[in-house]
């Protein structure tokens, strides 16, 4: 069996690892740095964020319903909403997820991955159907505050996906 | 609120989401991380990049006008980047495979993926400050070392026969 070449005689070059941001902060220092209550401290202030991040949920949430009012009026401004939507969705997914709210955040994921990916696949109407459906799902998961997988409500949603697939 | 002792580590966030650069920068502040400067576009990373030194790079993928790859990409390769070897973390929402191997190869040091935690932040701004890598040139890649688990059971004859030893300067303190 042949053995991999010495990393000299396939060119690659090899610099050791840098320490000088070590050596800047101190050793003693890093382990004040990321002490226990440092930790304690940084994940009080995630949590103070979460608030904020439901905010703005709602506010994307809003922002997608007149997207799908705006695409029933018109619906030949289809593809050009689709980037609207898939940033709004994409946007609504870390947000959601941050704020605890899982199936908020996967229902945005799985809207995002539909307009960037299944444009050409589906005819305009069935696309602004299931936009429609992703929308109001979402905004009535952030309406009743449903947080991780939205308990019996968020069940409904996942039989309902389910058919949505299965057609 | 009562925040650890001030350290001057220069961190660069690049995030086009006003609501996680707050967020970032809030948690690296209590952190006492206090030279933390934010840009919303890749370019605005790039012209920041080339503009002032920084001992890290916190970037999102997903941004208008260059996103996170373009940068890691000028980082490490571009004849213009001041320093090539800066580690670089990138944060962000996408989770496929794909984009982490994609970020893998473009140089990033360490991936992590919204929603974060606090611990995971501070876990990885650690590892690249506690536990920095070797830096590979090769006609395809440059960056951080890929194969940075160590494996000593793979003893294998494919096993490239040269590696260097790395200084673990810290241990005696």
């Amino acid at each position: 069996m042949i053995s991999a070449p010495d990393f000299e005689e396939d060119d690659v070059q090899i610099i050791p690892a840098d320490y000088s941001l070590l050596h800047k902060i101190g050793v003693t220092n890093l382990d004040i740095i990321f002490s226990v209550k440092a930790a304690q401290r940084a994940e009080d202030v995630v949590q103070a964020a979460v608030d904020e991040f439901y905010a703005e949920c709602v506010t994307d949430g809003d922002a997608l319903k007149d997207c799908v009012k705006q695409l029933k009026i018109a619906p030949a401004t289809l593809q050009e909403s689709l980037y609207q939507v898939a940033t709004l969705a994409f946007d609504m997914k870390t947000k959601a997820a941050q704020a605890g709210y899982d199936l908020v955040a996967s229902l945005a994921k799985s809207l995002h991955i539909l307009c960037e990916e299944s444009e050409n696949l589906l005819p305009p109407a069935t696309m602004i159907e299931i936009i429609e459906w992703h929308q109001n799902s979402i905004n009535r998961l952030l309406t009743l505050k449903l947080k991780g997988n939205g308990g019996p409500f968020g069940q409904a949603i996942l039989a309902e996906i389910e058919k949505l697939q299965s057609r | 609120m009562k925040t650890a002792p001030q350290n001057n580590l220069r961190i660069l966030v690049a995030d086009n989401e006003r609501l996680i650069q707050k967020l970032v920068c809030n948690v690296l502040v209590s952190l006492g991380f206090t030279n933390v400067f934010v840009v919303n576009s890749g370019r605005q990373a790039i012209d920041m990049i080339a503009e002032k030194p920084f001992d890290l790079i916190i970037t999102d993928w997903r941004m208008d006008n260059l996103d996170g790859i373009d940068v890691i990409r000028f980082v490490r390769s571009s004849p213009y980047s001041p320093m090539p070897h800066i580690p670089i973390i990138m944060l962000t929402g996408n989770t496929e495979g794909r984009y982490v191997r994609e970020a893998i190869n473009a140089g990033v040091n360490c991936y992590l993926i919204k929603p974060f935690s606090a611990v995971q932040l501070m876990k990885r701004i650690r590892l690249v400050i506690e536990n920095p890598r070797d830096f590979i040139i090769s006609p395809n890649y440059k960056g951080p070392d890929r194969r940075h688990l160590d494996h000593d059971d793979f003893d294998l004859p494919e096993r490239r026969r040269t590696r260097r030893e790395v200084p673990k300067i810290h241990e005696a303190s």
